[in-house]
């Protein structure tokens, strides 16, 4: 499953999000609903992943999102792959004190 | 590059022109990779909140190039709403808060509309800084720094810039190297516990212009130039520059 945007792709494998291009305001949305199905993938046990290699910009509508998803999945972890912009505003606003169950991996 | 403002409707939609806008100045401007993105960031956090600010029809944004830095100014017509509308605005301001060396906001009011933020965005990147020739000559530059590893990269970009740098790590070496004086001394202030005070003095009876450098002390009476510790290798350059510039 594909959902695009113009401005982000989102692509699922079960619990495995891989996200190309951009998160912001028009399109938090659709990481939002791609990230609920994630959640409830499966068994809904286990880490949710959300591979961000080839995001080339996420701010604050995005990191709410995430943040959201951490608050959802209670004691299971979403782990955010591939560094970049989404491990710099992480560790910008220090998420992971605050949401131990978000864990960067890099 | 001077200063550069275009203008677009406050709604969601113009973001990521907004950030297309930001992105080619930073091209322009030779940005490199982290210092684009901050200044990027910076932007989108204020334009987010300016696209979804009551009464904003447009929305401004204003590049201007500073000494090492880029101040941004996002200007909407709206009202600035306090606390209130989406959560989404403390987690941008806190953005906008870890990137910027400063932020300054005009919050609009009901009566008198206009929201202005300005954002001050430290860059590292050389593009701010203009390439100037290498200085004729090879000027013969004393560092006195008791951090060998801070003095080692320092003196190699200085000597990548065209100084002929000679770096010693003790106050006694550094008098030693006066018997044949060198244009100009970088001195670290606490180098031989805190001994670099008194070299700087002596540097400068003999004619030695002096750029200090310290981590705690302000030196601006003890030397021609002060810079605080950890100090930029451009600022010191720059310090350098001026200091051995024939006077116009």
């Amino acid at each position: 499953m594909d959902p695009e945007s113009g401005l982000l792709e989102v692509r699922r494998r079960g619990a495995v999000v891989t996200l190309t291009g951009e998160v912001d305001l028009t399109t938090s949305d659709l990481l939002r609903s791609e990230l609920a199905l994630a959640c409830a993938f499966g068994d809904a046990a286990g880490d949710v992943v959300i591979d961000f290699s080839d995001l080339t910009f996420i701010g604050s509508s995005g990191l709410h999102v995430l943040i959201e998803t951490a608050t959802l999945l209670g004691p299971r972890r979403l782990v955010l792959l591939g560094g970049g912009w989404a491990a710099y505003v992480v560790n910008l606003l220090g998420l992971t004190l605050r949401y131990p169950n978000i864990v960067v991996d890099h | 590059m001077s200063a550069q403002t275009r203008w677009f409707p406050a709604i969601p939609g113009s973001l990521p022109e907004i950030r297309a806008f930001v992105r080619s100045l930073a091209g322009e401007s030779g940005l490199h990779g982290d210092d684009a993105r901050d200044v990027l960031l910076a932007v989108s956090e204020a334009a987010d909140n300016a696209v979804q600010r009551a009464g904003a029809s447009i929305v401004g944004v204003t590049w201007e190039p500073r000494d090492h830095a880029v101040l941004l100014t996002i200007e909407d017509d709206g009202v600035f709403d306090h606390g209130g509308g989406t959560s989404a605005r403390p987690l941008g301001l806190r953005l906008l808060f870890g990137i910027a060396d400063e932020v300054q906001v005009r919050p609009g009011k009901p009566t008198w509309p206009g929201t202005v933020v300005r954002a001050l965005v430290r860059v590292w990147s050389r593009a701010g800084v203009p390439d100037l020739p290498a200085p004729p000559g090879r000027p013969r530059v004393l560092l006195v720094d008791g951090d060998r590893f801070s003095g080692q990269s320092l003196a190699a970009f200085l000597q990548a810039e065209g100084y002929d740098v000679t770096l010693v790590t003790t106050v006694g070496a550094a008098g030693a190297a006066l018997d044949s004086p060198p244009a100009l001394a970088i001195v670290d202030l606490l180098t031989s516990h805190g001994e670099g005070t008194r070299f700087a003095a002596v540097a400068r009876t003999f004619g030695v212009p002096v750029v200090a450098v310290s981590a705690i002390e302000p030196a601006t009476h003890l030397a021609d130039a002060y810079l605080p510790k950890p100090a930029h290798p451009l600022r010191v350059l720059a310090a350098v520059r001026d200091l051995l510039s024939p006077d116009p």
